[in-house]
């Protein structure tokens, strides 16, 4: 059986793939969002898979977790100018 | 399809209470990195939308693939450290230390491709003082690189305090405070290769 690690690994090499052909397609603005949106779903899944914080219910894991979508955002916002 | 399942085998793998893993000092010097660096690639994105011309043409030199291979690298590298700290609480230190050990190998790819790249750029001219992009591009790349270098110290060092049998299940502090300093390395390159490699 695969274990919990090797299958978030497996995840996020996909994602990482998925977002380099993607890049590829277009230069559109939403392609920049979908790759952030990408990135910030990666975080995810390093802070709570890699990092343990999955079921941690303090302000460290909000923190954590907040940190890319907010700051993927902030940069789409930049970016697509 | 849940992947932090709340099963028996899961708490067996994971952490065994829901507590921050690591020490608290490391998590406020993680915020405190990641901040600065967030920072950093809030800047990036500003000067770049203040000359994109510029920026597309100096992302045109970068390799692409290069950047891909180093996201493996890092990403295969936290893979690695993660199941350390597994074996580590199924009181297997030396299979943990060997973990930590293909963690600080799969980083080593990460930094001789960074080095490579380095290298390149410099012998087709391309440095700190050609332009805004290449001095961006050379001060967040290299503040990072340091970063990751400074991780596999880390982990080196913990891996040989782990055969010497210096942590345990219960015992196992520094090693996830590492284990967590490392995993934040990997969390900032996964915003910085999209941001300075292939978003366009």
């Amino acid at each position: 059986m695969i274990n919990r690690t090797s299958l978030i690994w497996f995840i996020l090499i996909l994602i990482t793939i998925g977002s380099y052909i993607l890049a590829d397609v277009s230069t559109m603005p939403w392609i920049a969002a979908i790759i952030l949106g990408l990135a910030a779903i990666k975080g995810y899944l390093i802070i709570d898979g890699f990092m343990e914080l999955y079921g941690y219910k303090g302000f460290m894991r909000y923190a954590m977790n907040l940190y890319c979508p907010i700051l993927g955002l902030f940069i789409w916002l930049l970016v697509k100018q | 399809m849940n992947i932090f399942p709340k099963s028996a085998d899961n708490i067996a793998q994971a952490s065994a209470s829901p507590e921050l893993p690591g020490d608290i000092v490391i998590w406020f010097l993680i915020l405190l990195e990641i901040t600065t660096f967030a920072l950093m690639f809030l800047a990036f994105s500003w000067v770049r939308g203040q000359d994109r011309e510029l920026f597309l043409a100096g992302q045109q030199v970068l390799h692409p693939l290069a950047g891909l291979i180093n996201t493996i690298a890092l990403l295969t590298a936290s893979g690695f450290v993660a199941q350390g700290v597994i074996e580590n609480r199924r009181n297997k230190q030396n299979h943990a230390a060997y973990w930590l050990y293909a963690g600080v190998a799969s980083a080593t790819v990460y930094v001789v491709v960074k080095c490579w790249e380095y290298w390149q750029l410099g012998l087709a001219g391309y440095g700190l003082e050609s332009n805004e992009f290449f001095m961006v591009y050379f001060l967040l790349t290299g503040f990072h690189l340091l970063h990751v270098l400074l991780g596999m110290s880390f982990l080196v060092i913990i891996a040989r305090k782990l055969r010497r049998g210096g942590y345990g299940p219960s015992d196992a502090l520094g090693l996830e405070s590492g284990a967590c300093y490392w995993h934040m390395v990997d969390l900032i390159w996964v915003l910085l290769f999209p941001i300075v490699y292939i978003i366009h």
